[in-house]
């Protein structure tokens, strides 16, 4: 199920609140627990059924090992049983994620014809399974109180942050769950949620999306693009990657604070960041906040020297490449993130000295080529799309053309004979996007900032109105000369 | 606060539920009612229209085909076969759509017969997906699903504002249905068919491929998404007719080494309906004065209305019928037409 859709924002959502606050004013703690797994597990498994024992599996799985290191009985074993841990939750991520991938190069290297396995990936399963092994690795340390099992799969499955993130903690949510005063109706925090989740969800609707037509039009026809049009499609993924994700995870914050849970922040206005070293403490930070205390602290972090310390960041960033998908293109982006990260810190002093609009314009600039790698089907078409930006020429493709027909702002443009319209909406899209990422407050910031006044309703209504009222278009597509 | 929340939930409820009334009473996509003549018709949203015309309107027969139909005169078609008809267009379909809109029809009508252009490439390719994201919403029979066409901002600004209300003060299009959507705004004649040729025909030509090059994709299509209609209606006459393209068609089968193919899967297509007793096939793909008149066409294979309507007018008296007995060598001649006029056309 996805939070952009009529089943959840009429059906499941309202149902799941009014189960949840109508057995905790009972005091039935335990049956509104149970409650809210039983409908993280539907959210889960609406669209695929088989995917549920994956996760299941998982859950019991690692609670059990859980409970095995933390018992007296373990302390002998502690250390083979966490590595068997770490083994076996890393090797079901690669069998789902990577095998594929696998079997694709060991048939380029060796010229061999291995059939590939076809391994449909379970939603959620990168999210979930850093998730756990957070939870294995500290049980290792011991820094984790017993858990029920209830608690535990609340704390793995709880379905605002199930399947993209963000990266929870068991230490922040199971004592939130375990807290009498949120067990109560909040209506500030209610308040707060239902902002944050409008917001959330017209990022991802009536921005996100839009931008997603200009991209999908422009990937698919790469070689054949104007200069102007590979700039905007460049631009648009750039966009669209960060209203799409952080959408999704103000949706998330807002869901959670609906239900009285505080989930962590996961984006701070990354494409206001100066630097990428910046830029990381901004985006996905539950990730890096992951890969900082799971990998980067264990590797030495900055402890050994600084050539070891850059070793370690690359390190890791060559890790999150590969965390983010089975493909050379996401290898080649996280390396090249690693080694501007290693950059930016050794020349940090006299970047520093240079003025903050020329800092932050070279990462923005590194910030769009390194996206392209991420978004293409292949290093190639990344590096024709690269090419294109110079390669002269400012049509639009009439695919991109026919896709505009139903769009409304598009036919508020032709309406005023506006010459060029396609080309003017694009940028105009672009230009209005960014303009938001780069100087406007971002949602959690509106959050924090929240009351309950007539502006604030009228902002939200109409946001919530526009945007469920855009779940579903009219789609058009080009002709084929059939 | 409490105020708050419940003034922003039932304010956006009332809101959306406004939108939802009045996409439900104007039904601009006809998926309850059919709209009076006076407004005008969603043009270029086929997929949209078609299953609201499929259940509510009122008819004896079906016209369905990729954009090759689209331009067709429905008034000289049923001047021609003495009945209603409606056009129902896919552009760039699978047979997979057209199976899905005819489940349609014959759910909710008994239709004496489907007129079928058939585009021979439609049965070369795969089939068994849709060509395009579907709004099946709008062909299923789940009414909550509903939710999607009557909580929709575009049906809602494109459709029910706007288009109405240019009906309204009489600026509307000629209904689709029945109409030439292309005589406005496209261009015919030999200049705009040679604009679009590939510019791979500069290259040498590729090998010629094997003749049954396609036919695993054209045995899927029939047995999956059309004999089963056949079967499943023997009351219903089916007219399928292959429409005349350009020489610059063959030309470049020829140039890809496709032509072989492309004709023994047209004659695997139709060797396999005329076993078919509610099945009749019409052939003008043969028809010189058409193929090589390049004023008739727009491209590499989309003709004129008056192209359409001759053969709407020549199916209804039985012109060019292919039986078992004839098809082969009618294929054969085709074939030997084509190739020659396609080679003298370089």
């Amino acid at each position: 199920m996805l939070f952009n859709s009529y089943e959840f924002v009429f059906m499941l959502l309202p149902i799941t609140l009014a189960v949840w606050y109508a057995l905790n004013h009972f005091r039935q703690y335990a049956a509104a627990k149970t409650a809210l797994v039983v409908s993280s597990l539907i959210f889960y498994a609406y669209f695929h059924v088989s995917y549920l024992p994956i996760l299941l599996g998982s859950i019991i799985v690692n609670f059990l090992l859980g409970r095995f290191l933390l018992s007296e009985r373990a302390q002998k074993a502690r250390k083979a049983a966490a590595a068997v841990g770490v083994l076996l939750n890393l090797g079901v991520l690669g069998y789902f994620k990577y095998f594929d991938f696998f079997l694709e190069n060991v048939n380029r290297v060796f010229r061999t014809d291995i059939s590939l396995l076809g391994i449909a990936l379970p939603l959620g399963i990168s999210f979930f399974t850093f998730q756990q092994l957070s939870y294995v690795i500290d049980c290792y340390k011991q820094t984790v109180p017993r858990y029920s099992l209830l608690d535990y799969a609340l704390f793995v499955c709880f379905f605002p942050q199930l399947v993209a993130g963000p990266i929870v903690l068991h230490s922040e949510m199971a004592p939130q769950f375990a807290d009498p005063a949120r067990k109560k109706f909040s209506p500030e925090l209610f308040g707060k949620g239902l902002t944050g989740f409008a917001f959330g969800l017209a990022k991802k609707v009536l921005i996100a999306d839009a931008l997603g037509v200009l991209v999908q039009n422009g990937f698919a026809s790469v070689s054949a693009l104007s200069a102007l049009q590979a700039w905007i499609t460049m631009l648009a993924y750039t966009l669209q990657i960060y209203f799409d994700f952080s959408g999704y995870c103000d949706m998330a914050c807002g869901i959670g604070h609906m239900f009285g849970v505080e989930l962590p922040i996961n984006f701070d206005s990354p494409y206001k960041a100066l630097n990428i070293v910046d830029f990381w403490k901004r985006w996905h930070k539950t990730l890096t906040r992951f890969f900082t205390r799971y990998l980067y602290i264990p590797l030495g972090g900055n402890r050994k020297g600084q050539a070891r310390t850059y070793l370690n960041i690359f390190i890791v960033f060559l890790v999150s490449g590969v965390w983010h998908g089975a493909g050379w293109t996401f290898i080649l982006w996280g390396a090249l993130h690693g080694l501007a990260n290693i950059f930016c810190r050794a020349f940090r002093t006299p970047l520093e000295k240079l003025p903050k609009a020329v800092n932050w314009l070279l990462c923005f600039a590194f910030l769009n080529g390194t996206w392209v790698f991420f978004r293409a089907d292949s290093i190639s078409q990344a590096w024709t799309l690269l090419g294109r930006l110079f390669a002269g020429g400012t049509n639009i493709n009439q695919t991109l053309v026919a896709a505009m027909e139903t769009n409304i702002i598009y036919n508020v443009l032709s309406n005023l004979s506006i010459p060029d319209t396609t080309a003017v909406y694009a940028l105009l899209l672009v230009t209005g996007s960014l303009l938001l990422a780069v100087l406007c407050k971002n949602t959690q910031q509106r959050v924090a900032d929240w009351k309950p006044n007539v502006r604030s309703f009228i902002v939200v209504t109409i946001l919530l109105t526009l945007s469920v009222l855009s779940l579903a278009g009219v789609s058009t597509f080009l002709y084929f000369d059939f | 606060m409490r105020k708050w929340i419940i003034a922003v939930l039932s304010v956006t409820l009332c809101l959306l539920l406004c939108v939802g009334t009045v996409n439900f009473l104007v039904d601009p996509l006809m998926h309850y009612r059919i709209l009076p003549p006076r407004f005008t018709f969603v043009a270029y949203a086929y997929d949209y229209i078609n299953p609201g015309v499929a259940k509510n309107a009122d008819y004896d027969a079906v016209l369905v085909g990729t954009s090759l139909a689209e331009n067709a005169d429905m008034d000289v078609y049923e001047n021609a076969f003495g009945c209603n008809i409606i056009k129902m267009i896919y552009p760039g379909g699978t047979t997979r759509n057209y199976a899905l809109i005819l489940d349609t029809v014959f759910q909710n009508h008994s239709p004496d017969m489907i007129l079928w252009t058939i585009d021979e490439a439609l049965f070369n390719q795969d089939g068994s997906a849709y060509s395009h994201e579907m709004p099946e919403y709008l062909y299923d029979e789940k009414p909550l699903n509903d939710i999607s066409y009557l909580l929709n901002l575009t049906v809602f600004y494109n459709y029910t504002f706007k288009d109405t209300a240019l009906s309204l003060i009489g600026r509307s299009n000629r209904p689709v249905l029945r109409g030439d959507v292309w005589s406005r705004t496209q261009k015919f004649g030999r200049e705009e068919v040679m604009k679009k040729q590939s510019s791979d025909l500069e290259n040498a030509p590729e090998e010629n491929k094997s003749d049954d090059w396609y036919i695993a994709n054209v045995e899927d299509n029939l047995q999956t998404h059309i004999l089963p209609l056949l079967r499943e209606h023997p009351d219903t006459q089916f007219y399928f007719f292959f429409p005349p393209k350009c020489v610059t068609y063959w030309r470049a089968a020829l140039h890809d080494g496709l032509f072989d193919a492309k004709f023994y899967a047209m004659r695997y297509v139709i060797q396999t309906l005329l076993a078919y007793d509610n099945a009749r096939v019409f052939f003008y793909a043969d028809r010189m004065e058409w193929t090589t008149d390049f004023d008739l066409y727009k491209d590499n294979i989309h003709f004129t209305q008056s192209v359409n309507n001759a053969m709407g007018e020549a199916m209804a008296k039985g012109e060019s019928e292919l039986t078992q007995e004839d098809y082969e060598a009618a294929l054969d001649a085709c074939a030997r037409i084509m190739r020659q006029a396609a080679e003298e056309s370089r």
